[in-house]
């Protein structure tokens, strides 16, 4: 055999195996095994996330006030807490932060929803009660931003 | 130029055994502090609240809601650790993905 035929044999095996190795590249790469299980960093979300804690906790204070009189200061921080929950909902694989929101949303719980409730059944509340609850509140807004924060920034996603 | 596929797999269980090792060791110490943090503050918000309603401050139903509301926010919190967790594990797997990547590269130099 010449040394010809040996080196277009070798060529031949290497490109098998180049062949071999990119097929098993491209299983990595779009094995389910990779993908990853919960949303990446979203730099509106969370903005939006500690814009709307500054909103809520001023909103708060206005509780000792009647609830009535302070519709015009309720309503748009009511919609803009949905409008943030339905931009999340688009967000591919985010059910956990979406979980977090059902709650701070619920109107039969003790969150912002349940708060604006109780308001609008007491119509004012006590200063000492809306510290409390804004601090609670505050710790809410704060593990759904911790949250956010901790997610994989994406090199495609805005940062 | 024969492929040593045990060379290829014992280099790819070193590096997830390494990956493993400091991706857990930066997350646990860090949920344990996260938890200690809000047992910290569940106990302090008890006290100010059982001297609230002592004092008049607050009333019987203001301290029902203030307990199920700390309840939920524990619940929120709960969702943070999961959440953290899972993005743990997705980082891991991204590294492992690009060890094995890198490794096969490696191999015949593509």
């Amino acid at each position: 055999m010449t040394k010809q035929l040996i080196m277009k044999k070798n060529y031949t095996l290497i490109k098998a195996m180049r062949l071999i190795v990119l097929i098993a590249l491209s299983a990595i790469c779009g094995c389910k095994l990779f993908t990853p299980t919960i949303s990446s960093y979203d730099q509106y979300a969370y903005t939006q996330t500690t814009s709307l804690k500054v909103d809520v906790l001023n909103l708060m204070d206005s509780a000792v006030n009647d609830y009535q009189s302070q519709q015009k200061t309720i309503t748009p921080v009511e919609i803009n807490i949905k409008k943030l929950y339905e931009y999340e909902k688009d967000l591919p694989k985010n059910e956990t932060t979406l979980k977090q929101w059902q709650y701070m949303m619920d109107t039969s719980g003790h969150l912002f929803e349940g708060f604006l409730v109780r308001w609008r059944k007491e119509k004012k509340l006590h200063i000492a009660f809306i510290n409390d609850e804004k601090q609670i509140i505050g710790q809410t807004f704060d593990q759904i931003a911790e949250l956010e924060s901790k997610k994989i920034k994406s090199p495609t996603n805005n940062q | 130029m024969p492929i040593d596929i045990n060379a290829i797999a014992s280099t790819i269980k070193t590096g997830i055994t390494g990956i493993a090792q400091s991706s857990l060791k930066d997350y646990l110490p860090q949920a344990e502090s996260d938890g200690q943090n809000i047992v910290n503050a569940i106990k302090a918000n008890i006290q100010t609240w059982a001297a609230q309603l002592a004092s008049g401050e607050i009333s019987a139903d203001d301290l029902k809601f203030l307990i199920l509301s700390n309840e939920e926010m524990l619940k929120v919190a709960a969702l943070t650790q999961a959440g953290i967790l899972q993005i743990e594990l997705d980082k891991f797997k991204q590294q492992v993905s690009n060890l094995i990547v890198n490794t096969l590269l490696s191999v015949v130099k593509v």
